[in-house]
């Protein structure tokens, strides 16, 4: 079947004083069309800069894509150039895009009608005043109350919530077929992260595209993706759907990411279990896996071996680890 | 117990700043309420009356000579007496007033268009366009102004057009500076960047999201610099490569009547005193602009 993303081998490298930060190291992922997927790994783990990466964002220099191809709807956009017309036709066009945050990625100098006709006239051609209906139309959609008047004010009138609802608003603007929304609720507040997910969701649902959720936190995503895919230091180390990745979770931070999940099921008087160590310093990896020092389950073979590849154990479930836990051990933790 | 510090006019002004949002309603208060700003505000307002009615203010023709009319003390026919060519002083000097507010406009917004232009581009673009326009405003910054100015102005070869186009290019390096420091910092928003992810250009991006947000700073630039921008076109009135003879400017005027400072101080007095308060009005009203635009940049300019 064709991928609406097919991401291979994506490395993104940037030179720093310190030396060359390997921050995303031959990832591969792929999304199908109306389906939403989480992208999971802690703070510094490429899961933004992978994001970027996709739309040709990064700053050169410091950063540079060295290797991979990014396949969207059968077009490679590798081969585009950086700030070509195609490229800008994608961006906001076919593929939107929501930030982690809301209250600096709106300009607060130019209004909310300002910034949200832009993209309708840039990439339908709209008229003026067609593209303020539409714009109305959408603040309303995504429940902004008084949506005519609302759209003359400016971003500062808004508070962190209503402000990410118009940003979720200018993705949708053009009916994309991918939105990537890169963090979007980790600014705002607990009642604020459901309500924001419920309505990504249901638009999503009611445009017909695909939807990739970063995130660091796996609870958040758990009941809105099909599939997920954990990331650990700029590589992907276990990926399948939602059900195998919480029913059967196979690497090690995997399941010390789950682990660390406060459950309401279980007694309240039970500990949570940290992941301990903090996560590997990008510059000068060594070869071998980036989770070792912090792994428990880890063997001789571990020390020696270089990083293991994905390797494929059941279904659409993957895991990049030597001695992956055996297939059920993990029982307690399934629903 | 309340503690109403009476003694700091600030303190009642801050209140009503609170009370307000806009920024004209902030200037406006502000202004208000401080007494030296206000006759700042006056002062400009009169040398704009004087710039655009001048001909029918002015009790004589400022070109007007009569040499039996030569050095006349003040009188009721000639308020501020004569010059050495017998030309009425207060006439020349409100014709005087033209010359300074038209320099010191046009010079100022030459200055800004280059700057701002140079400025967005070093700025967005980096690398070595950068690395060269940085590289020519050190140089050019490394001259004091005035002599900077004075070479354009020897080259161009005077008159008034000249002397606005050399105050200009005098004065862009700063304007370069401030734009790019200020997109050096835009450019890293995420709100250019949600820009960028909806497809839109380099160009666009760099007069449709980013300069919209330099234009608090570079406001109250303009205003602090036109008061500069009068001083130094009376310098170079002053050193006689300015305005032409018999072009009524304060600078030429100041000039003529140095040679009898000291048995006609009027003469040289008063255009000093239009020119101190020329560019002390432009001084304070562009702090209060500054203050009202964006209270946070405070120190950051001056």
């Amino acid at each position: 079947m064709e991928h609406l993303l097919t991401v291979r081998d994506l490395k993104t490298q940037f030179d720093t004083p310190l030396g060359l930060v390997k921050a995303v190291d031959g990832i591969s992922y792929n999304i199908n069309d109306k389906e939403i997927v989480g992208l999971v790994g802690e703070s510094g783990c490429g899961k933004s800069v992978s994001q970027l990466s996709v739309m040709q964002l990064i700053q050169t220099p410091p950063g540079k894509i060295v290797n991979g191809e990014v396949i969207f709807e059968g077009q490679d956009l590798m081969q585009v150039r950086s700030n070509s017309k195609e490229i800008r036709s994608i961006r906001g066009g076919k593929i939107g895009m929501v930030f982690q945050e809301p209250m600096t990625s709106l300009n607060p100098v130019l209004t909310i009608a300002q910034q949200m006709t832009e993209t309708m006239k840039l990439h339908l051609q709209m008229e003026k005043h067609v593209a303020m209906k539409l714009a109305a139309d959408l603040l309303d959609r995504v429940g902004i109350p008084d949506p005519e008047t609302r759209l003359n004010d400016y971003p500062h009138t808004f508070s962190g919530g209503m402000r990410q609802r118009i940003m979720i608003a200018m993705a949708i603007s053009c009916d994309p077929k991918l939105i990537i929304a890169d963090e979007p609720t980790t600014a705002v507040d607990v009642t604020t992260q459901a309500q924001l997910l419920e309505l990504l969701k249901e638009i999503i649902e009611k445009l017909n595209s695909a939807l990739i959720i970063v995130t660091h936190d796996l609870g958040v995503v758990a009941r809105y993706v099909n599939r997920i895919y954990v990331m650990y230091a700029g590589r992907i180390i276990e990926s399948g759907t939602t059900k195998e990745i919480f029913g059967n979770p196979q690497h090690p931070y995997t399941v010390g990411l789950i682990k660390s999940l406060p459950r309401l099921d279980e007694p309240k008087k039970k500990k949570l279990t940290p992941i301990h160590g903090v996560p590997p310093n990008l510059v000068n990896m060594p070869t071998t896996c980036a989770f070792l020092p912090r792994c428990k389950n880890h063997t001789e073979e571990c020390k020696k071996e270089p990083w293991p590849d994905l390797k494929l154990i059941n279904g659409q479930h993957y895991v990049a680890c030597y001695n992956y836990l055996e297939t059920n051990q993990n029982e307690h933790l399934i629903k | 117990m309340s503690y109403t510090p009476g003694w700091i006019p600030e303190l009642e002004l801050t209140d009503k700043v609170i009370g307000s949002d806009t920024t004209l309603s902030r200037f406006i208060s502000l202004s208000m309420g401080r007494k030296i700003v206000f006759v700042g505000m006056m002062i400009i307002l009169v040398m704009i009356v004087l710039t655009i009615f001048a001909p029918w203010i002015a009790p004589h023709d400022p070109y007007k000579q009569d040499l039996s009319l030569s050095l006349q003390p003040p009188s009721s026919e000639y308020l501020l007496g004569t010059d050495k060519f017998g030309r009425d002083s207060l006439s020349r000097l409100i014709f005087g007033t033209r010359i300074a507010m038209f320099v010191g406009i046009v010079a100022v917004s030459i200055a800004a268009s280059i700057g701002i232009l140079l400025g967005l581009i070093s700025g967005y673009y980096g690398r070595w366009i950068d690395q060269v326009t940085m590289r020519i405003t050190d140089a050019l910054m490394s001259l004091p102004t005035v002599v900077m100015a004075l070479a354009l102005a020897y080259l161009f070869g005077g008159g008034i057009s000249n002397v606005m186009l050399a105050v200009g290019i005098a004065f862009s390096p700063l304007f370069i500076r401030v734009t790019r420091s200020q997109v050096l910092l835009l450019r890293e928003t995420d709100y250019v960047t949600a820009a960028r992810v909806i497809g839109a250009s380099n160009l666009r991006i760099m007069f449709f999201h980013i300069l919209p947000n330099t234009i608090p700073i570079l406001i109250v630039l303009c205003t602090l610099q036109i008061g500069t921008a009068i001083i130094l076109e009376a310098s170079l009135s002053f050193l006689g490569v300015g305005i032409k003879p018999p072009g009524a400017a304060w600078g030429y005027d100041l000039r003529l009547a140095y040679e009898v400072i000291f048995r006609y101080p009027i003469l040289s007095v008063v255009p000093g005193i239009c020119i101190t308060a020329a560019v002390l009005s432009f001084n304070l009203v562009g702090d209060a602009v500054r203050d009202a635009l964006d209270p946070r940049l405070k120190g950051v300019l001056r």
